[in-house]
């Protein structure tokens, strides 16, 4: 072997050395933006080896059903159809993606005008019920460092590592923050501690990296970001341009017509927007004859 | 249909999301409302209907003559009449009305507003039903006051119909009196018209002109009549003539003398031929051609009385100087009659201008007088008429004003109605807060369904959840309903509890007044 060779061996050693230890040394950065390679995501999520195990979690499922949130094993209900509604399209978009040239067709950000109008609900219940999907896994991101609720509603305290320490910190990366839920399909990134100019770092290079490459290496990974709401801070516009759809959440009569627009006028590319109006009254659901099913 | 539908539903969501906006504007309101109504203070209103017939009496007397008064300006001085200061301030008196909370009122100031007050109208302009209406705080004394006013219209009216009735006929027995001055003096003008002008009046031949002709005619009558008399005599004289020189002719012989101046005439002749009349001899014979005649003549002069006596013997001589006579007589009467006709006509003439008119003013006098008479016995045969018309009034028993409604008073203080008012109340406020959540919906639009979400901004809905609370949620969302909705149901029960204290108990009711206001009109209830 020339010394060429050799010293590629070498390197090769020395990073397996230090991936088997597991210790944290200083990566370099691009590397630890990006997820360790496994083929598809469902290898990914079964390779054991890739998540540290006080990174698995389960879901508080008596909390979420008292928040009146989705139940993934529960029989069906109004609620679960209205998702399994909403995501058809979402999911038939990323599918289409090739053809109708959609960037990023895979990463869904799910924002609001102000808070409180059911952003994160919509992010939970969504993630849930396409990871209930086959063929696809979800990747919940919180992406409100402000306001974390998302890991909140899931269990996680906010000194979970998460989006901001990977960005910042360098020995953090991104393996090291991803969380699995008992859902095999579902795994969770949570915000990270709190940091200053977070709009800059989600604007940033680093941010857009790694949103790409997650995007990229999996084609069968729904990523959903769940944001801070539009009319509020700078931060949800920022990863506008970042998200191929946009999930736009809208209150039943509590939202007003004008901060809608507002919140459309910082969204530049409209035709990758789409509403989820939330919390409307029952007589106004569209879903028709929910009570049918089996052995009714 | 659906658009419409939309619409109310939205209306009714955007009314519910502001109902707390909505319940407290409408307490609120409703409050103030019975509290300003509290402060009113409200009166009975007495009122009564009467029937009059103005007309009968006047009617047929006017017809004709005057002008019908009109029926506006009848109710108006009706209305004056029986309000008039004296009649209100026995009203006053008799009814105690100037007594109130703060002492005796300005009389003056109670005057005028009792006369504004009572009102006296005829109802659907009906010429003789009248009613009468006042209000006030105590009942009976609204009652008592209609009463009284109900007295004094009779007598007022009665008397103004006994007046009407008088004053009729004296307007007539002024107009005749007026008539016959007018008769006396148009009378005495034309006689001293006709005196003035005696001479020039139109006599029983007729007017001027016809004067005029008939004076034309007889005068060339008469200038022909004067033309053949002249003639008459003229041939009459000829005649005459005539006759003497034949008388004297045949009773006349011939002197010796004719014999020899006929001599020397011839001789004359001769010389003449030869000479002219200087010639000696022509004037020698001539001279004694004259001696003969001198001589001649002398000797006629012894035979004249014999022609005479030969002219008085001869009959035709006789008649023809009688009918001579005669005929001098007769054209010297034409003469003078001709010349009296011709001066008369030359008067006439001379008086062309003022004839005339003198006819004229004639003609006037006399139509003035024509007309001045027969009005004056049109005004006598109405004055009869009259005076039968009001002899039958006072002597039938025909009682022209009767009483239609007797004085009527409600139980309840209707004037402002109270009650209404309070309810209208109630539902202005609730309509004002409806109104006013609406509004504010209007200005805060929101989305109730996914149609309106994708219709307004043109972004594909992918799909609305519905509202899942938790259970805790659910709890407070329906206590807070609860809590509306006691509110709301607090409001007309409010309403019922003000209407109750209002009818039953008037002291607690009228305790809600403020302090009284200042012009103090108010006799308390109590």
């Amino acid at each position: 072997m020339g010394v060429i060779e050799n010293a590629i061996a070498q390197i090769k050693e020395q990073q397996r050395s230090e991936f088997e230890s597991g210790t944290h040394k200083q990566l370099p950065r691009r590397e630890r933006l990006v997820l360790a390679d496994h083929g598809t995501t469902k290898n990914a999520a079964n390779s054991q080896s890739a998540i540290p195990p006080s990174n698995y979690f389960t879901l508080p499922y008596k909390e979420l059903e008292s928040e009146g949130m989705v139940e993934p094993n529960g029989e069906r209900n109004q609620l679960s159809e209205e998702y399994r509604a909403i995501k058809r399209p979402i999911l038939s978009a990323i599918d289409n993606a090739k053809h109708s040239g959609l960037k990023h067709g895979n990463i869904i950000m799910v924002t609001s005008s102000v808070s409180g109008e059911g952003k994160t609900f919509t992010a939970i219940n969504l993630a849930i019920s396409i990871a209930m999907e086959r063929d696809r896994t979800v990747l919940l991101v919180d992406g409100d460092v402000t306001n974390p609720a998302s890991g909140e509603k899931l269990g996680f305290r906010r000194t979970q590592p998460g989006l901001t320490d990977v960005l910042l910190d360098n020995f953090v990366n991104v393996n090291d923050v991803i969380c699995q839920s008992d859902i095999p399909g579902l795994r969770f990134i949570p915000a990270g501690s709190a940091a200053k100019h977070v709009t800059e770092l989600l604007s940033s290079r680093d941010m857009h990296f790694m949103i790409e490459n997650l995007s990229e290496r999996y084609k069968d990974q729904v990523i959903i970001f769940d944001s801070a709401p539009m009319l509020m801070t700078s931060e949800a516009s920022v990863v506008t341009d970042l998200a191929g759809q946009i999930v736009f959440v809208v209150a039943a009569e509590t939202t007003t017509r004008g901060m809608v627009s507002d919140s459309m006028k910082k969204i530049r590319d409209h035709s990758r927007v789409g509403f989820v109006l939330n919390m409307t009254r029952k007589a106004q659901s569209n879903i028709y004859g929910y009570g049918y099913g089996y052995g009714d | 249909m659906h658009e419409i539908f939309d619409k109310v539903t939205e209306f009714i969501w955007g009314v519910w999301r502001y109902r707390w906006a909505a319940l407290i504007t409408a307490w609120v309101l409703a409050l103030l409302g019975w509290l300003m109504i509290a402060q009113i203070d409200a009166r009975y209103p007495a009122s009564a209907r009467l029937f009059v017939d103005t007309n009968r009496i006047l009617e047929p007397l006017l017809t004709g003559i005057a002008v019908q008064p009109n029926v506006k300006q009848r109710i108006a001085l009706m209305s004056k009449t029986v309000l008039s200061r004296p009649n209100l301030n026995t009203l006053i008196e008799k009814h105690e009305l100037d007594k109130s909370a703060n002492g005796k009122l300005n009389r003056n100031d109670l005057i005028d507003r009792l006369a504004q007050e009572i009102v006296i109208t005829d109802l659907n302009n009906s010429r003789s039903i009248y009613s009468l209406s006042y209000s006030h705080q105590d009942p009976n004394v609204a009652k008592a006051v209609i009463e009284s006013l109900i007295e004094i219209f009779i007598s007022t009216s009665f008397d103004e119909e006994r007046n009407d009735n008088k004053s009729a006929q004296l307007f007539i027995d002024k107009q005749i009196a007026d008539y016959e001055e007018r008769l006396t003096a148009s009378e005495q003008r034309l006689a001293d018209f006709k005196r003035e002008h005696a001479g020039t009046l139109p006599g029983e031949e007729g007017g001027y002109y016809e004067r005029m002709e008939n004076l034309v005619s007889l005068q060339r009558a008469t200038q022909l009549e004067l033309q053949e008399a002249i003639k008459q005599r003229d041939t009459l004289r000829k005649k005459l003539a005539q006759e003497e020189t034949k008388i004297s002719n045949s009773s006349k012989s011939l002197s010796p003398y004719d014999e020899r101046i006929s001599e020397l005439q011839a001789q004359l002749d001769e010389l003449l031929v030869r000479f002219t009349d200087r010639h000696p001899q022509v004037s020698i014979l001539t001279q004694s051609i004259d001696d003969l005649n001198r001589k001649k003549l002398s000797d006629t002069g012894a035979n004249t009385s014999n022609s005479g006596e030969l002219l008085q013997s001869s009959i035709v001589y006789q008649t023809l100087s009688t009918l001579l006579a005669e005929a001098e007589a007769e054209v010297s009467k034409l003469t003078v009659r001709n010349a009296s006709y011709k001066t008369r006509l030359a008067e006439l003439r001379g008086t062309i201008d003022s004839i005339p008119e003198v006819e004229a003013q004639l003609t006037q006098l006399d139509r003035d007088y024509e007309t001045i008479r027969s009005q004056h016995e049109t005004l006598l045969v109405k004055r009869e008429a009259a005076r039968l018309t009001g002899n039958i009034d006072s002597d039938s028993n025909d009682v022209t004003i009767r009483s239609l409604d007797p004085p009527f008073v409600p139980a309840r203080p209707t004037d402002p109605d109270r009650l209404i008012l309070n309810i209208l109340t109630l539902i202005g406020s609730v309509g004002v807060g409806v109104m006013l959540a609406f509004f504010l919906s209007i200005l805060h639009p929101v989305f109730y369904n996914q149609r309106s979400l994708e219709y307004l901004t043109k972004i594909p809905v992918l799909g609305s959840v519905s509202l899942s609370s938790k259970p805790t949620e659910r709890i407070t969302s329906v206590m807070e309903n609860f809590k509306f909705s006691l509110l709301a149901l607090l409001l007309p029960v409010a309403c019922a509890i003000v209407l109750y204290v209002q009818l039953n108990n008037k002291e607690l009711y009228e305790s809600f007044k403020l302090a009284s206001s200042s012009d103090a009109t108010v006799v308390s209830a109590n």
